[in-house]
């Protein structure tokens, strides 16, 4: 089966993780069967924007599957409007992503947030948000109803909470069933049994997405989730590589 | 496609029972049936009910159920907001049959800098069998490390992830008793960055079936760059002998 992984990563991390260059990353994509990857900066993410965008934009390359989102830092608006339009008419840009509220210290739904978001969404091109709790969750929901006429892909979907309740995910199902623009992407550190279910059952496999967050993960993981789950072959191609080609256009 | 049929698997990490917090079958039927969907040969269990409600019944319950299924290997579990100590409670434990002490510090929500922990890890010095830990935040690992280093057995941590990675190898350089369960080393290279840094020796493969997929925890080991006897080594051989040393 064919993959296509929307929501990977280029760079370091502050982790003993040493398989970040961009030949690790297309060894991972052979091994794991993956067509084609959209990549965010984690040194824009965790550190730079500007320096960050600029060394992804040097690796993207079409005909080895290696596409980007743009990063934006809402604590910099102009400097991300500036970014955003550096990046985002380029076709190797897939998206605007990982925002990262955590990293940023920002809500996706602040004032800084969306006037950055309003600029980038002239573009018409998908929005990855990192959600890993239940405000996350709630400020992506507040963004998906102010832009209907734009994509958000709630990354992690949702995340995991420490009670073991799952009420993250569960919230982030309960929206993409309900918001037509909003999707979920599936990878996360934890997979309890029964979220992928729950999902393809609530929100429909047409929602779902892969992602693997590589390299801060291996592809490894994720795929096995969904090959662990008790869904349809029909549903795993959707979620696997189907959605993304026809939500990325690729 | 990788398949787990093909490797003799002991699986460290599986629980049965009811889980409480949201809707999920982990029966002891689901975890029969996923270990036969995977290929595991054995499993270390444990009854939730020993996390959740009473240790004392859950231990029962679990004694009771490997005795039904031999490919099921007890783990006991003491609940340290009850427990008031006790060198003879651990004794008990281990003549009747259980291979280790599983904690579930994370259901159970008490620190590790804790008097009935304390006396736990004391407690079970000269018995031989192993001690299961969960450490998800960090200083966890450094202070179970500073607490175990000089006993005389192993103490395996549950769920890992890259994040306490240096946490872990820098510990278990200091601590020959550490080891660490693979489930959540889910990094691109988790898996190779340990075996180069401190042997194969000290990973044991953990699903956390049925409450969790099998196959993610799985794919982590099967797809990482190691020799196929590390491999092996960690899917059952590094358990199996734990185990086999406790008698």
């Amino acid at each position: 089966m064919l993959i296509i992984d929307v929501h990977a990563h280029y760079g370091e991390w502050f982790f003993p993780i040493y398989r970040s260059a961009k030949k690790d990353i297309e060894e991972m994509m052979n091994l794991h069967g993956i067509e084609k990857v959209i990549l965010s900066s984690s040194k824009a993410i965790t550190y730079d924007m500007v320096e960050g965008n600029m060394d992804l934009s040097r690796i993207l390359d079409s005909n080895k599957g290696l596409y980007g989102y743009v990063y934006v830092n809402p604590n910099y608006p102009e400097l991300s409007k500036t970014e955003i339009e550096k990046y985002l008419g380029n076709p190797l840009f897939k998206g605007v992503g990982e925002i990262h509220p955590d990293y940023s210290g920002v809500s996706v739904d602040s004032e800084e947030s969306v006037s950055v978001i309003r600029e980038a969404a002239e573009y018409r091109k998908p929005f990855l948000i990192h959600t890993y709790n239940l405000e996350n969750v709630r400020a992506l929901v507040e963004l998906v109803k102010k832009f209907p006429g734009n994509i958000f892909i709630a990354g992690h979907m949702g995340g995991t909470v420490a009670s073991g309740t799952g009420l993250s995910w569960k919230k982030a199902i309960e929206a993409a069933k309900e918001y037509s623009n909003l999707y979920l992407e599936i990878c996360m550190t934890l997979f309890e049994k029964g979220k992928l279910e729950e999902a393809v059952d609530k929100a429909g496999a047409d929602k779902i997405m892969f992602g693997s967050d590589l390299t801060l993960l291996t592809p490894a993981h994720t795929i096995g989730m969904v090959l662990s789950a008790e869904i349809s072959r029909n549903d795993m191609e959707k979620i696997f590589y189907l959605n993304a080609k026809k939500v990325f256009r690729l | 496609m990788m398949h787990a049929d093909k490797r003799f698997i002991v699986d460290a990490n599986t629980v049965f029972g009811t889980y409480p917090k949201r809707k999920t079958d982990v029966s002891l039927k689901n975890l029969i049936r996923t270990m036969d969907l995977n290929g595991v040969e054995k499993a270390l269990t444990v009854s939730l009910k020993g996390a959740f409600y009473s240790y004392e019944e859950g231990n029962e319950e679990t004694l009771k159920v490997c005795d039904t299924d031999k490919r099921l290997i007890p783990l006991a579990t003491v609940d340290p907001r009850r427990f008031i100590g006790g060198r003879e409670e651990m004794e008990n434990l281990v003549r009747r049959g259980f291979k280790g002490l599983r904690l579930f510090k994370d259901i159970q929500g008490y620190p590790l800098d804790y008097s009935p922990i304390i006396e736990i890890i004391e407690s079970m010095e000269g018995l031989g069998v192993p001690l299961l830990v969960p450490c998800n935040e960090y200083g966890c690992i450094t202070l179970l490390s500073r607490l175990t280093a000089d006993k005389d057995y192993p103490v395996i941590i549950l769920g890992c992830t890259y994040s306490l990675l240096s946490e872990f190898i820098v510990s278990a350089r200091k601590n020959r008793n550490l080891y660490v369960e693979s489930r959540l080393l889910a990094s691109s290279d988790s898996i190779e960055v340990l075996v180069e840094k401190i042997g194969a020796s000290r990973l044991i493969f953990g699903s956390g079936m049925p409450l969790e997929y099998f196959q993610a925890s799985y794919r982590i080991v099967e797809s990482a760059r190691i020799r196929d006897e590390d491999r092996n080594l960690i899917f059952g051989g590094n358990i199996l002998r734990i185990i086999k040393e406790a008698g």
